[in-house]
């Protein structure tokens, strides 16, 4: 809404004299517990790994503090009443009587993961819970409408990644040209790609409806009507995808020797039975891990969804993930914390779940384990 | 050689505490405001900010963080989580009192400030008797904008509107003649209003589906698919950069947009002499829409005391009630005054006057903190309408469905 005007010269010097000081005091700051550290270990307790330990002292720490500690807080969640009416019980600062006999329990956690699928009135299920303000805001249409997602993703990633990668892989001029041109997407941050995307499907001015009425076709009001708001975010991911699997897909088509290929020639063997036959087996130990975080990523796709509809219109284009952020933190946030830690900690165990029967059924880790 | 890796190490231990000591030292002596006023509106509260300091000899400074309704939100109920990071002042409107005061994370101000100085619209930041906020200004309030240059006269009546719309639409096809914020229920209630209808019944329940809403409904998908005077889509970034370059000839909009307006830095095609303001036009039924109004007011988050928050005090009282810095501010964000000592001079700012005489035609809004379940209720439902995909009558009914489940939580 507002512009950047107050960008100065003065107010950047500020800035800088803020970050700096505290940029400078970290790295100093670690650099001298890195030095205390190493003493101590190397010194005191004459560890033969000192060093070792000394560089990934850090790193353990960092995934300690941003990884460990926020799942556990967020499972702690989960077993809380922390919403907008008993805030004050778990804020330390916040004023008013608490009304709470106690903070965490089971009985909260039963009924945090009662109401992501259920509404229950007097102990008595009703009906599926909203997750949201609209009534298609639960949870098995929001769960089709990620798998939709994911599925039809997946697959336009994966063909389109392929295409490209069998391109890139020919003799070609310009191939380094193209390569660049093409990972273009996947270097974009995320936010930055979502929102000129957004622009671009605006039904007056973007250079979609520009180009549709060029052809002679009539303009769409993308990002207003439910079913083209998600045609639009499912494209744009289709085209932020795309890179990632040809990045990957072309590296592993390089590693196939081509004595594969030429034998099979020899042997009277066509395009369409080398890339059956050679091309698809000697890609999969790339290509299971490389679906897998691809079902991953779509499947908890946040951003692209936030900034270009908002999860709208009408609640229609959100998937699990935008609607747990829209029910936490978005417009239409009820502030309660508990069940939507609650609401992650399910989604969480679909992926991990996927994850597990995935990477079993496919054997795609096979070759990995067995080296 | 001997002694180097410790002076080294002293060295760096130093330069660290240094770093440290010097970020924490800005910080003490800054006073930290989250706004969800405009640059140019936070521009002239910082710069009244400076006249205090000067009057009083004051050793703070001000930092003023812009954010964003819900980021605002969000981020306070985060620092109230955590305990720490909130800021010394809280700018904003007076819907989000009520949320913050459940979450038992401002201050009652009863005691802190003379609240006799503030007759106009006290209340509407008093939850259950108990003050959260003061007033900057008076207002808040949505009102027909014009440019002058395509808009000879304003609209008296949404007829008019239209016609005006389509004649500009005629005369120039790159300019659009009637833009507003089309999805969004801040700019739908006033139209309800205008029907009659309201979000609380006598008895305090909120009523969402009466006939009031369904005729509001009704008139706002008109607008779009039978009159197709509005664009197909336009959010409120896209009707205020619009009106501000020039295509786009109305629009409706806040008394918060009124200083950017006229600057003709950021809205080249407007500036003080092209910019018109006028009260919402009247509905076939006579009646004009009524905007909510209420204004901006300062509240004090927990936590805040000691030095800081006499400090606060000083500086919001100064700003509030004496009549020079209510005068400035008031001239400064072209917004209207909340004290009765200070009133509206046509002749020092005919903007200024016209927004007043807007003002009159609203209703107040309640900082009841249910009123949050109306707008996300309403919301889809309304997105629903203006993509002729949902009926006004379907909508009126889902909203209220909506919005008892939010209520009950």
């Amino acid at each position: 809404m507002e512009g950047i005007s107050g960008l100065s010269g003065d107010v950047i010097l500020d800035t800088l004299g803020q970050i700096i000081p505290l940029v400078i005091g970290v790295i100093v700051g670690v650099v001298v517990l890195e030095f205390l550290l190493y003493n101590l270990l190397a010194k005191t307790f004459k560890l033969k790994n000192a060093l070792a330990y000394t560089l990934l002292a850090p790193a353990a720490i960092a995934i300690l503090a941003f990884m460990l500690y926020p799942l556990f807080f967020n499972v702690l969640l989960a077993f809380s009443d922390l919403k907008r009416d008993t805030f004050n019980c778990y804020s330390p600062i916040a004023l008013g009587e608490c009304e709470l006999d106690h903070l965490y329990g089971l009985d909260y956690a039963v009924e945090n993961f009662t109401d992501v699928f259920f509404r229950v009135r007097d102990g008595e299920i009703i009906g599926w819970g909203r997750l949201l303000r609209t009534a298609d805001s639960t949870f098995p249409v929001l769960l089709g409408r990620t798998i939709l997602w994911t599925v039809v993703n997946v697959i336009f990633h994966f063909s389109g990644g392929l295409a490209l990668a069998l391109i890139m892989n020919q003799k070609i001029r310009f191939k380094g040209i193209y390569r660049a041109l093409i990972v273009i997407p996947w270097a974009l941050p995320g936010v930055i790609t979502a929102l000129t995307w957004k622009q671009e499907f605006h039904a007056e001015y973007g250079f979609v409806n520009t180009l549709m009425q060029g052809i002679g076709l009539e303009p769409i009001s993308w990002l207003r009507d439910p079913v083209a708001a998600f045609v639009a975010v499912v494209f744009v991911n289709i085209w932020l995808g795309i890179p990632f699997y040809m990045v990957m897909l072309l590296g592993g088509l390089q590693s196939i020797s081509v004595e594969y290929y030429e034998a099979a020639q020899m042997d009277g063997a066509g395009a369409l039975e080398r890339f059956r036959f050679i091309t698809m087996p000697l890609l999969r130990p790339i290509l299971i891990p490389a679906v897998t975080l691809d079902v991953i990523w779509t499947f908890n796709k946040l951003d692209l969804i936030v900034i270009m509809t908002g999860g709208g219109p009408e609640e229609k284009t959100n998937i699990l993930v935008s609607a747990l952020y829209n029910a936490a933190f978005g417009t239409a946030a009820t502030q309660q914390l508990g069940f939507a830690a609650a609401f992650s900690i399910v989604i969480f165990f679909i992926l991990f779940l996927f994850a597990i029967v995935w990477i079993t059924s496919s054997g795609g880790l096979k070759e990995i384990y067995d080296r | 050689m001997k002694y180097g890796k410790f002076v080294f190490a002293v060295v760096v231990v130093l330069l660290a505490l240094g770093s440290f000591g010097f970020a924490l030292a800005q910080d003490a002596e800054t006073l930290v405001m989250w706004s969800q006023d405009g640059d140019v509106n936070d521009a002239v509260l910082a710069a009244q900010f400076e006249v205090w300091k000067e009057t009083t000899g004051s050793t703070f400074s001000l930092e003023i963080v812009n954010k964003e309704t819900e980021v605002l939100r969000n981020d306070l109920q985060t620092a109230g989580l955590a305990g720490s990071g909130l800021p010394d002042m809280v700018l904003g409107p007076n819907d989000a009192i009520g949320v913050f005061v459940d979450s038992g994370l401002l201050q009652p101000l009863d005691n802190l400030f003379d609240l006799t100085k503030y007759p106009i619209n006290l209340g509407a930041a008093q939850v259950a008797g108990t003050t959260y906020g003061v007033p900057t200004n008076a207002g808040n309030h949505l009102m027909l904008m014009y440019n002058k240059s395509l808009v000879e006269k304003a609209p008296d009546t949404w007829e008019e509107l239209i016609a005006t719309a389509k004649a500009i639409e005629e005369a120039n096809p790159d300019v659009q003649g009637f833009a507003y914020n089309l999805n969004e229920p801040f700019w739908f209630l006033p139209f309800v209003h205008g029907f009659g209808g309201g979000t609380y019944d006598a008895d305090g329940n909120m009523v969402l589906d009466s006939q009031a809403w369904i005729d509001a409904y009704q008139f706002v998908q008109d607008l779009k698919f039978k009159e197709e005077i509005v664009p197909a889509e336009c959010d409120y970034a896209c009707a205020d950069g619009l009106f501000k370059e020039g295509s786009v000839a109305m629009i409706i909009n806040g008394d918060w947009a009124i200083a950017d307006y006229k600057n003709l830095e950021t809205s080249p095609a407007l500036g003080p002499d092209n910019l018109g303001l006028a009260p919402w036009p009247k509905l076939p039924n006579g009646e004009r829409p009524k905007p909510f109004t209420a204004g901006k007011f300062i509240s004090i988050p927990v936590g805040v005391e000691g030095e800081r928050l006499d400090a606060v005090v000083s500086f919001v009282t100064w700003l509030t009630t004496d009549p020079a810095a209510v005068t400035a501010y008031a001239l400064g964000t072209s917004r209207l005054p909340a004290i009765a000592e200070v009133t509206v001079d046509p002749a020092a700012d005919p903007l200024l006057a016209a927004s007043n005489e807007a003002l009159l035609t609203g209703v107040g809004m309640p900082a009841d903190p249910t009123l949050r379940c109306m707008w996300d209720s309403v919301r889809p439902n309304l997105e629903g309408v203006m993509s002729n995909s949902v009926t006004p009558a379907d909508a009126a009914a889902e909203a209220q469905i909506a919005a008892e489940e939010c209520i009950e939580g």
